[in-house]
């Protein structure tokens, strides 16, 4: 049994896992940064312990500083969370050499699916179908030329390491693609460490349907069905729902026994996602395997209703899938809508807004999920994801779920950083988003929709209203502050 | 006695009246000008000022930011920028604080419009800055490995 857990990330995902296993009786540490002393999740924790710099390899990256705190800590089982080392071979085999449970998969299997090239082999011969390209070992800018021209424009260059999107790019010519091919994969290397890319056909109007498997110790592998990611920004997820909408039940059906075909065929033990590219034909193929848990697996949990942190310290307890599921069977009840809140400004091209959150408000609505690691007063520094919160939906179907989120969105409140809460709603308020009929080039496609803002006389009529009443009605803020103090740029 | 506001919301900027008695909003821009109605704000314990309508208002570091129906303003209330939008296009400034991984230019060098002069990343995500017309590089401010600050200096052209 699981004494005492390890969380080996930050923010909200280390939030979530830490109220999993409050409610287990399992003991959490934190580890943190420097730049994240204050933040909320280190104050949360049972235990929190110091990993060193605010710069990932000097911290959440750094193997041996987290091996430090499990040996100082006593910890017996580590959750990477996602993201940093959670797809990290080399860590999963330091736990492993160091007898603590890793609640992922077995080492192995990080390592084959980690590697894109490899997966892809390992899964066109277990019979999952694979888009074509190219994942050969000549990493020499005239060869891969050659091999886009072969697969024929579109084409996607991809980064053989990692995930998220990071050292990806598309291509539509001949032109193109040499530049395209360099900053691939200088993104690559400055992201991973490692700069190789590989080559695959770019599918037109695709749809990003996910299907999230589970497999334990005894060999049983199943699937709690599938995740609708389609909504897309620079290959980032910025919208994910379950089940997918206006999706063929026999494609459903066909693509979550695929998914268990591929988890099954490398003995898959733990949490993991396989993921699919559909095309407009219904034919669907094999993108990737994420050996961790997602970002957003809230709305498996919340349509299955299952907590898949449970579920992952169970397994690595040895427990199997049928005593998990206690007699409950496997279905998906309802719909349930997750956004992402990031400290980004969508009216400037998305860059990340840095700083001190001045006020942080979340609503607390029944059929909202919030997942946030932010409070009043943190920081968002440049050296994590920018992502603040996420906000989940549900409801009986998909227009109720979607409904509920847009209530949760209207009284999300983040004051400093500026954020892309009013680009989300913007989303989900759209009809062709409401209709249920998305690929991954909405965003692109739809983006000048939400740009222009309706209210902000309304804003304006309350800020100045607001003024007011700090100034002409109240004269004791003048004597508080000064003249020049609150008011000191007065024209 | 009448007191002024500009704020700045974006690249636009609003006119604030302020009397004993009554107020008016004006966007000298597009001409509108409206009398304001009076609201009753509240004030919460975090420091932020609410309505019953779920508005939230907070003054903080010489902004104003403003949350109404579903929708997050930031307004500025300092005083008068600086620069006009002619020198802001020979100034190129870093949009964000980042690292400086290219740098493509030096002194002397002529640039077309479009042509990507450095680039900036943060948060593992690479920004191309770009020159906004023809011109020639006058000064670079860094160098690949730079750490900058949003605004910060990187080129100048001229």
């Amino acid at each position: 049994m699981i004494q005492k857990l390890l969380i080996a990330n930050r923010g909200e995902i280390s939030l979530r896992i830490q109220r999993t296993c409050k409610r287990l009786g399992i003991k959490t540490v934190a580890v943190y940064s420097d730049a994240d002393k204050d933040a909320p999740f280190v104050k949360n924790a049972d235990e929190s312990y110091h990993i060193g710099g605010s710069e990932p390899s000097k911290s959440y990256l750094a193997i041996p500083n987290i091996l430090k705190a499990i040996q100082a800590t006593g910890a017996d089982a580590v959750h990477p969370g996602y993201g940093f080392l959670s797809e990290k071979t080399e860590f999963a085999k330091a736990l492993s050499q160091a007898k603590i449970a890793f609640l992922g998969p077995r080492p192995e299997t990080v390592d084959l699916m980690g590697d894109k090239i490899r997966s892809r082999a390992a899964m066109e011969k277990a019979g999952v179908p694979v888009v074509p390209g190219y994942e050969g070992d000549s990493q020499e800018p005239s060869v891969l030329l050659k091999e886009a021209e072969r697969i024929g424009f579109p084409v996607m260059i991809k980064a053989s390491a990692g995930g998220g999107g990071k050292g990806m790019k598309r291509v539509f010519s001949k032109e193109e693609f040499l530049p395209s091919l360099e900053s691939a994969q200088r993104e690559a290397g400055n992201a991973f460490g490692d700069a190789r890319v590989f080559l695959e056909k770019y599918i037109i109007n695709p749809r990003h349907i996910e299907v999230q498997v589970f497999g334990d110790s005894s060999g049983n592998v199943i699937h709690l069905f599938e995740r609708e990611c389609s909504i897309q920004r620079r290959h980032q997820k910025v919208v994910e729902e379950s089940p997918a909408p206006n999706l063929d039940p026999k494609i459903k059906q066909k693509i979550c026994e695929v998914a268990v075909q591929a988890a099954s065929s490398i003995g898959y033990l733990g949490a993991g996602t396989v993921e699919f590219i559909l095309g407009e034909d219904g034919n669907f193929y094999f993108l990737e395997m994420n050996t961790r848990l997602q970002v957003e697996h809230p709305v498996t949990e919340a349509v299955t209703g299952f907590d898949l942190v449970e579920w992952q310290v169970r397994i690595a307890e040895g427990k199997t899938l049928t005593s998990l599921m206690g007699g409950k069977s496997l279905g998906q009840t309802g719909h349930a809508i997750e956004v992402r809140l990031y400290a980004e400004d969508p009216e400037n091209e998305f860059l990340p807004s840095i700083g001190r959150i001045e006020l942080a408000k979340f609503p607390d609505l029944q059929n909202l999920r919030v997942d946030s690691g932010v409070v009043t007063g943190s920081e968002v520094s440049l050296y994590y994801d920018p992502m603040l919160a996420k906000l989940i939906g549900y409801g009986k179907n998909r227009e109720e779920a979607r409904k509920n989120l847009i209530a949760g969105l209207e009284q999300t409140v983040v004051f400093g950083p500026i954020t892309n809460v009013n680009y989300l709603k913007g989303i989900l308020e759209h009809s062709e988003f409401a209709s249920g009929h998305t690929n991954t080039h909405f965003l692109e496609k739809h983006k000048i929709e939400w740009e222009e803002a309706g209210e902000e006389k309304e804003a304006l009529a309350k800020t100045a209203s607001f003024l007011v009443s700090r100034t002409v009605k109240s004269s004791s803020v003048w004597e508080a502050v000064g003249p020049k103090g609150l008011w000191g740029e007065i024209l | 006695m009448n007191r002024t506001f500009r704020l700045r919301w974006k690249e636009k900027e609003y006119v604030l009246d302020l009397g004993e008695t009554s107020s008016r909003l004006q966007d000298p821009e597009n001409g509108w000008e409206s009398l304001l109605t009076h609201y009753s704000w509240t004030r919460e314990e975090d420091g932020s000022y609410s309505l019953p309508d779920g508005s939230v208002a907070l003054l903080k570091s010489g902004k104003l930011y403003i949350h109404t129906k579903g929708k997050t303003f930031q307004f500025s209330i300092k005083g008068k920028e600086s620069s006009n939008s002619e020198t802001a296009q020979f100034e190129i400034k870093s949009p964000m604080p980042g690292k400086i991984i290219k740098m493509e230019v030096k002194p002397g060098d002529p640039v077309k419009k479009g042509q990507t002069l450095a680039v900036v990343e943060a948060m593992k995500m690479e920004h191309a800055l770009k020159a906004g017309l023809d011109a020639n590089v006058k000064e670079v401010h860094s160098q690949p490995g730079d750490i900058v600050s949003q605004d910060q200096l990187l080129v100048l052209l001229s």
